[in-house]
């Protein structure tokens, strides 16, 4: 996800919001919490 | 009772079992689904370590692709069915080889024991084909509206579907955390969902279509995750890459059938290969190495 969105920011002008930097870390944190 | 099955037994025992493809996107095979029942074998730490590197890069073009070669409205100069096919094609081929190296390499007492699957038990694979099919299409529906820093954080819904589909379908209890976790993660994909709308406004159509494509994606390549895990366990002895040679042979079949019943007009005025150019080429290694790697990847890891 990280690496998509920074590859986006530079190839494709993504722009970065709060909500899509917040939904990462929540996603990302729900899948370590499923996973663990 | 087999060590396999000895295995799965003892991994749902204690709860360590969980649905393969939960994490991975929709190439997910039967390569995968025998990871579930087999212990792995021993490989490398570095060439593990640059195997699941290789996958990781692979996973974050393949998105990157595949919007490289959208148009400005949303759509692509090649046929997405014609697409999905030649993916297939470039799969089956490579199985084939590896099969074939596989199959010279083992003693010959082993070798009918590596393609021991009748005719109506390979019938079974034609459900993960087709639900492969849709979801590998769907991808193309989906990233028309999104772009692919969305598509991959959306894409985490599939760990929902799996946990739901898992629950209803083979009964598998998920932990009140698990639960816990896919709620927190269904909260973080639709604070997210505001941000099509803002990203995405210079299409034409509505980028909630994109979210309802990648939901039914999701969906489609969890049931055929489901299904693999469900019946071929059954033909744990046969070669898990012949059993890939089968599903991708039925995939082509299927997606044939498809763009046969949609565009076969087109087909036969414009030609297969229609609209391919550079970037179509791009979009079909991208798909093509990550299913490979991705097979093999979770044929040297465990869940």
């Amino acid at each position: 996800m990280v690496l998509t969105a920074v590859l986006s920011i530079i190839f494709y002008a993504f722009t970065l919001t709060v909500t899509f930097v917040a939904a990462v870390g929540i996603i990302t944190a729900s899948i370590y919490l499923y996973y663990r | 009772m087999k060590y396999s099955d000895t295995l799965l037994g003892e991994m749902k025992d204690k709860q360590d079992y969980q649905p393969v493809d939960s994490s991975t996107m929709q190439t997910f095979s039967v390569a995968q689904a025998d990871t579930v029942q087999k212990s792995a074998p021993a490989v490398p730490a570095v060439l593990y370590f640059t195997m699941i590197c290789l996958a990781i890069g692979v996973k974050c073009w393949q998105p990157l692709a595949i919007a490289g070669a959208k148009n400005s409205d949303g759509s692509f100069s090649f046929n997405k069915t014609t697409m999905v096919l030649l993916v297939e094609f470039v799969k089956l081929l490579f199985c084939c080889c590896v099969f074939l190296i596989q199959y010279l390499t083992s003693a010959t007492a082993q070798r009918s024991a590596l393609t021991d699957l009748t005719f109506r038990q390979s019938l079974h694979y034609l459900v993960p084909a087709v639900l492969y099919a849709a979801s590998n299409t769907l991808v193309y529906y989906g990233m028309s509206y999104i772009n692919p820093a969305l598509f991959h954080v959306l894409g985490n819904i599939r760990i929902i579907t799996a946990g739901v589909l898992y629950r209803l379908m083979m009964g598998k209890k998920q932990t009140d955390v698990q639960w816990v976790a896919l709620l927190i993660l269904t909260f973080g994909a639709a604070i997210v969902t505001p941000d099509m709308e803002e990203v995405d406004s210079g299409s034409n159509a509505n980028p909630m279509w994109g979210l309802f494509f990648i939901i039914l994606m999701c969906i489609c390549s969890t049931s055929s995750s489901i299904y693999t895990e469900k019946y071929f366990k059954k033909s744990q002895d046969v070669s898990i890459f012949y059993q890939n040679c089968i599903l991708y042979a039925y995939g082509i079949v299927v997606n044939a059938i498809y763009l046969l019943l949609t565009d076969s007009k087109g087909l036969v005025e414009q030609g297969f290969f229609e609209g391919y150019d550079s970037r179509a080429l791009m979009v079909l290694t991208a798909q093509s190495t990550m299913g490979i790697i991705l097979s093999f990847v979770f044929k040297v890891s465990d869940t």
